[in-house]
């Protein structure tokens, strides 16, 4: 059974000058344990999918299962105890608003275990994100964009979640962090957590991910296992995203 | 927070003038040397062994109206600020939450407060609730609450989207969890600018609405309203109106002063400013 499923999606924002379109029709499910990755550029519907999935937006039309829970029309309630088991967890892109800057990392890695009732102290999920326990007592302001965007990964790592959802998780960091947290990534993947990885980079996805959907303008053009989208891709979006990347031969060998 | 607050020299001056102030709002009625209602023949006198800061235009000793009178008015200020901090941060806060009915309701209503010519509604009230000082410091308070609806609400809708709410939120936060936990700490600084600065509006208020026989009876006396009645007489006495003013200014300036203390080591740049002062004293001292 999948872990999550998404049927004929279909996602509005309402607009001064109208509606807009912004998901038309996305199939998509993704397995316990699978890695998916979801490229697509600025404006193609990335983010607006992962916070569907996270219930932060209302859904038009279509369905939403999770962990075998239709979650599509779910009212604030029943988030709210859905949420609390701690299934799907969420990666921002911006490492630098993603932690409240009035809170020590320690607060910030503790908040979701009490929301979870437990009491335990958050010191394992430093380490398990390599990250020395002395950083704790510090604010983000003191800790680099690497540092903070593994402590958002350690956060939500604590309601030890079946899915995480990464929006662009190294988008926004040196090439040095970005392995870094790349090789976190696959660590995870390896213990079993399944990753939804939304990126506009082929590059950064390819090395990682089971399978690669595209999307374009709200719609999925392409979804199949990573090797056969890369080498044959079907969609001619697809093949300019490929064309863009000439060290992509390189990593994945065709 | 208090201790982080005393810290700082400027906290530590603003609460030293608050304490004299308050102590003198305690005291003052048991200090004052005359009756402060009683008349008599000398009248705007200088001041003199037996009347310390002369006597006004019925000849009643100023040091003993000032100093009777400065419970109401300092209970008078607090009132308001309490008044419209309740009245106005509350529906602040939810208006971001309780979804958009709730939001357009308050957000013209605070409009209409705004609109509202201050004289009729202080006279609307007192008909309506009889008149009477507690009517009016909520009279006050209530036409100054959209000053703090305004500052709230938009303190929290600058964090109400930002990625770490809604990580909270995705794990399963309520909303009084979301408020209390990341909003509250954000909205603090500049609602205690904001208190500051309605505790001093309160004084001079609470003397401004003597003339129209609302709230404070005129005899009664109030340190706005020996302030009046020496700016009718300044041809005679012109130096009196600095003593009521010194302390009105001494208060506002004490609040603001507080104010200032409370935005400087709330928040992250506080934390930093604190920082950075513990980081020079380690070097001093080693």
């Amino acid at each position: 059974m999948s872990l999550l499923e998404i049927s004929d999606l279909h996602v509005h924002y309402r607009r001064r000058t109208g509606r807009l379109h912004a998901l038309r029709g996305v199939d998509l499910s993704i397995g316990a344990g699978e890695t998916v990755g979801v490229i697509g550029e600025t404006g193609s519907g990335k983010s607006t999918l992962a916070r569907a999935v996270l219930g932060l937006l209302p859904v038009s039309r279509g369905r939403i299962v999770i962990d075998g829970e239709d979650v599509t029309r779910f009212n604030q309630r029943q988030w709210r105890s859905f949420r609390r088991r701690g299934v799907v967890q969420y990666v921002f892109q911006d490492p630098l608003r993603s932690l409240d800057p009035d809170l020590t990392i320690e607060e910030s890695l503790t908040e979701p275990l009490r929301l979870q009732g437990r009491r335990d102290s958050p010191n394992h999920l430093l380490e398990r994100v390599r990250l020395d326990e002395s950083l704790l007592t510090r604010l983000p302001a003191e800790l680099s964009g690497g540092q903070r965007q593994r402590v958002a990964v350690a956060r939500a790592l604590a309601a030890e979640p079946r899915l995480i959802l990464l929006d662009e998780p190294v988008s926004a960091l040196d090439s040095a962090n970005r392995v870094r947290v790349l090789e976190l990534l696959k660590e995870l993947r390896d213990a079993g957590t399944a990753l939804l990885f939304i990126s506009h980079d082929l590059g950064s996805v390819a090395g990682i991910a089971d399978r690669i959907a595209v999307l374009h303008q709200g719609e999925l053009v392409e979804d199949g296992p990573t090797r056969q989208v890369v080498t044959e891709p079907r969609h001619d979006y697809t093949k300019l995203l490929i064309s863009s990347v000439p060290t992509l031969r390189k990593v994945v060998p065709a | 927070m208090l201790r982080r607050v005393l810290s700082l020299a400027s906290g530590r001056i603003a609460a030293g003038i608050l304490t004299f102030i308050v102590l003198l709002a305690v005291l003052g009625p048991l200090l004052a040397p005359h009756d402060p209602l009683e008349g008599g023949v000398d009248v705007l006198a200088a001041p003199s062994g037996s009347h310390w800061l002369g006597t006004d235009y019925l000849g009643r000793d100023v040091l003993s109206r000032l100093l009777d009178g400065s419970r109401v008015s300092v209970l008078g200020s607090v009132q308001v600020a309490l008044v419209a901090l309740v009245a106005g941060v509350i529906p602040g806060i939810l208006s971001v939450y309780l979804g958009t009915v709730f939001e357009w309701f308050t957000l013209r209503l605070a409009d209409t407060l705004i609109a509202l010519p201050f004289l009729v509604f202080a006279v609307a009230v007192t008909a309506l609730l009889g008149n009477g000082i507690p009517q009016a410091m909520l009279t006050v308070g209530i036409l100054i609450s959209p000053l703090f609806y305004r500052v709230s609400r938009a303190a929290t809708l600058s964090v109400a989207r930002s990625p770490y709410v809604e990580a909270a939120i995705i794990s399963g936060a309520s909303i009084g969890w979301v408020v209390r936990r990341h909003v509250w700490v954000k909205v603090l600084p500049p609602i205690a600018v904001a208190l500051a600065n309605t505790a001093g509006v309160g004084f001079v208020v609470v003397s401004s609405l003597t003339f129209l026989g609302i709230g404070v009876q005129p005899p009664a006396p109030t340190w706005g309203g020996v302030l009046a009645a020496d700016l009718g007489y300044l041809s005679f006495r012109p130096w009196a109106p600095l003593v009521p003013t010194a302390l009105i200014m001494a208060t506002v300036w004490a609040c603001n002063l507080l104010a200032d203390a409370i935005r400087d080591v709330s928040g992250e740049a506080g934390r930093a400013l604190l920082n950075s002062r513990a980081v020079r004293r380690r070097h001093v001292h080693s």
